[in-house]
């Protein structure tokens, strides 16, 4: 099947912020995935000093400015992008099978497996992904960007568990699901190969505003200094930084804090793109 | 004719109104320190409790102002050696502390006992006194074990307390007739002579203190009447204050980015403060692998000084610092304006990492900075790449000040290398040295580096020992040799803060009073400042 000629892209396609969105989320990725080629100064991302030309304002050089080290910042936004992305992408490979199969296992099994599962996730959506992620990363040694992606996956997938766990509660119920059953049909097969596939349409569309989601919280992290540690480049850690200089050096913030918006923004026009394109609610 | 009067009468008290309010409105100081200011002066160790100190409390010595050095009696009248291990003060006469009780020599002991007794703060400054007594009711006798040369300097760290004030509100403690030695009282209080008494502290948050109008040397004319020290507010803020005449003095650890924007405003002054101290990358010496001389030579080759230099430049007029010589600097007694300064050579550094026992890439190395100073984290960050450069990895870490002193009060826990500026507890090269590099002191702020060096100590023993000057000149000409040769701490720059003051208060005097003290927290005196 060729998704482009599917009526639901073509719903997708007619949607100008979708688009719009879609473009925003390709031209990142590319821009991360690039960052050696189209960086003017890709040796500002390591241990990098230029005191000489440190605080320099936006010019033809720096397009961006540069920091108070005398890095572009530029440069270090691209980069930036890249930890942002990588972070979206580990933590949500940690948190959504976690989360999926906890509620497959909740939703299909029931009974004891159900009340336990529920409540365990139950308690995990009692406190904002934030503050938890805060006290996760509290408990471990020193911050950084691995203890980032642990805390935030932690806070993560329950949001996982309690979608799949009413699709599934849902879908079980369905005629072809019975008929595996009757067919005797493994609790395994059902879950993984009767369920899933027909929760995938919310899935995704959750994923993907997710990744916004992911990448603002990773940010906020770094924002209080629990993110990526220098010198390696972070939205996060690139807004904290300049904070304390506003106004007077307003690109030290400004343009980490704008990268941080269009990613952000990207991913949730594609994700509700994708919700309007499926026809669901998640 | 009614309306006349009435209106003659409604411009009256107008006028007389504003005339009471301008002959009795309160001139108020609003400045900022990091972080927690300590009101107890028995547990001063660091530049705001210094200003508190020094504002609120008397020694019986001070600084002459101006720079030079000297000193000068201040509830002394007057000193005598009566032998090389005994000194004789006499006290002034007349002098009051806030409560109103009379300062007499029995003050000055019990200050001594219980600054010793507590053990903390600059009680090390006076490991050699062996007893101090009160003659009589204005002499007191100082006796130390051998002689010790910066005894009459040093006693400007021993504030005076009021014993009887102190003792009737002494709780119940660990130090046994003498119960907590009023520590919890002073916790918020105080119990001095100086020209400033605490009317509320909180010391995360702010102080206020009040003008001592019976201050024994009297406030010059314009002084303020009430002091405001705020803790630990962010750098954008204090600017915002600034431009708005809401606050007259910054501290100096404001970002040079805000300090350059703030040289621009026309209701602000930067003043440049060059001061004896330094600021210095503080190398543990007792953790792995910093605890091999060769390694810390290896970093201290490494370490990039031209590029370090360009970043004291605040704008093209304002440079805060110049490359080190080492520990020794201008306005203190040793000090070598000829001494070249210390200098990078990646290929000795290279070779002395050879020598190290420990392998570069088996170690992570735990840089860290104030987290109340940003402008630190350059020089940080710099050490970092220079680190990376002979194959350490290495993290940046920005620390509280509050956390960083209660980390290096293990060895253990105190980071590979902090930055930290440290000026002259007093206005000798002792009390630069000893505080931070003998290894009696590791623990401290000061003493990050758990110096451990037998030779080091004792040529800072016989410093403290010799009262020859052109011997002491020798021996601390030495001493600074040995920190540099065996690497124990890297050296950044001389310390020059840039003081940023709102024109409110930007004049001769103030600038003077700024300028005119060496020792740590002594310059921000609020009684010698004008308001204008």
């Amino acid at each position: 099947m060729n998704i482009f000629k599917t009526k639901s892209f073509y719903k997708f396609s007619r949607n100008p912020l979708s688009v719009f969105g879609l473009i925003i989320v390709v031209i990142v990725l590319l821009l991360a995935i690039f960052a050696p080629y189209i960086t003017p100064f890709p040796e500002h991302v390591g241990p990098f000093t230029d005191f000489a030309n440190k605080s320099k304002p936006p010019d033809s050089t720096y397009i961006f400015g540069t920091d108070k080290i005398g890095r572009d910042i530029f440069t270090r936004c691209i980069y930036g992008y890249r930890i942002s992305l990588i972070l979206g992408v580990v933590v949500l490979s940690i948190a959504v099978p976690i989360g999926v199969t906890m509620g497959l296992c909740a939703g299909y099994i029931g009974k004891k497996t159900e009340l336990i599962l529920m409540r365990i996730t139950d308690i995990f959506l009692a406190i904002p992904a934030l503050v938890l992620a805060l006290s996760i990363i509290g408990l471990l040694d020193r911050p950084n960007l691995v203890y980032t992606m642990i805390a935030v996956s932690m806070a993560w997938w329950p949001w996982y568990t309690r979608l799949i766990y009413n699709l599934t509660r849902s879908i079980k119920t369905e005629g072809y699901i019975t008929a595996s059953e009757v067919m005797g049909a493994s609790k395994f097969h059902i879950m993984f190969w009767e369920i899933l596939p027909n929760c995938l349409p919310s899935l995704l569309t959750k994923i993907t505003l997710d990744l916004g989601f992911v990448i603002l919280v990773g940010s906020s992290l770094s924002f209080l200094g629990l993110g990526a540690q220098p010198p390696t480049p972070d939205l996060g850690t690139m807004v904290a930084k300049g904070a304390s200089m506003l106004p007077d050096t307003w690109w030290f913030s400004l343009f980490p804090g704008f990268a941080i918006l269009i990613v952000v923004l990207g991913f949730n026009l594609v994700g509700d793109g994708l919700k309007d394109m499926f026809d669901v609610d998640v | 004719m009614k309306i006349s009067y009435l209106f003659k009468l409604i411009t009256i008290l107008l006028v007389t109104t504003f005339s009471i309010n301008t002959a009795f409105a309160k001139t108020i100081l609003r400045t900022d320190e990091a972080a927690i200011g300590e009101a107890d002066p028995a547990k001063a160790t660091d530049y705001v409790d210094s200003v508190l100190m020094f504002n609120v409390y008397d020694a019986l010595v001070d600084e002459d102002r101006g720079g030079s050095g000297g000193l000068n009696p201040l509830l002394a009248s007057g000193w005598e050696y009566t032998s090389p291990t005994t000194l004789k003060i006499t006290l002034k006469d007349g002098v009051k502390f806030h409560s109103g009780n009379t300062m007499d020599a029995d003050d000055v002991v019990f200050s001594y006992n219980r600054l010793m007794d507590m053990g903390q703060g600059f009680s090390f400054l006076f490991g050699s006194v062996t007893d101090v007594k009160a003659l009589d009711s204005k002499t007191v006798e100082i006796n130390t074990a051998e002689p010790y040369a910066p005894l009459v300097a040093s006693l400007i760290r021993l504030a005076v307390v009021d014993k009887d004030t102190i003792q009737a509100n002494t709780a119940a403690g660990e130090y046994g007739d003498n119960g907590d030695y009023g520590e919890a009282y002073l916790l918020t209080t105080s119990a001095g002579t100086g020209a400033y008494k605490i009317v509320e502290h909180d010391p995360n948050v702010k102080t206020v203190l009040a003008k001592n109008d019976n201050y024994f040397q009297g406030h010059s004319a314009k002084s303020p009447d009430e002091v405001i020290i705020k803790y630990s507010v962010e750098a954008a803020t204090i600017k915002t204050l600034l431009v708005r005449n809401e606050h007259e003095i910054s501290s100096m650890w404001l970002p040079n980015e805000v300090v350059a924007a703030l040289e621009k405003e026309p209701n602000v002054d930067i003043i440049p403060i060059p001061r004896p101290g330094a600021w210095m990358n503080k190398l543990n010496n007792r953790k792995a692998p910093f605890d091999d001389v060769h390694c810390r030579r290896a970093i201290q080759l490494a370490y990039d000084y031209d590029a370090l230099e360009k970043s004291f430049a605040v704008t093209d007029t304002l440079i805060a610092g110049k490359k080190s010589s080492g520990p020794l600097i201008p306005g203190l007694l040793g000090y070598d304006a000829n001494k070249p300064a210390i200098e990078r050579d990646i290929d000795k550094a290279k070779a002395e990492l050879a020598k190290c026992k420990y392998n570069p890439s088996d170690y992570t190395l735990d840089l860290a900075w104030i987290a109340e100073v940003p402008y630190e984290e350059p020089w940080a960050l710099q050490l970092q790449a220079n680190a990376m450069e002979l194959g350490f990895d290495a993290t940046v870490t920005g620390l509280p000040w509050a956390k960083f002193t209660e980390q290096v009060a293990s060895w253990e826990n105190t980071p590979h290398a902090t930055v930290v500026s440290v000026v002259a507890n007093f206005p000798d090269p002792d009390g630069l040295l000893y505080p931070q590099w003998h290894s009696s002191t590791g623990g401290t702020w000061m003493s990050a580096e758990w110096a451990n060096d037998p030779e080091l100590d004792a040529l800072l023993e016989k410093g403290r020992a010799e009262t020859d000057a052109n011997e002491r000149i020798k021996i601390y000409q030495a001493a600074n040799q040995l920190i540099i040769d065996n690497a124990i701490t890297l050296f950044i720059t001389d310390f020059v803060g840039m003081q940023p003051v709102n024109t409110a208060v930007s004049n001769a005097q103030t600038a003077g009073t700024l300028t005119g003290y060496g020792t740590m927290g002594r310059n921000l005196s609020f009684r010698e400042l004008e308001i204008n």
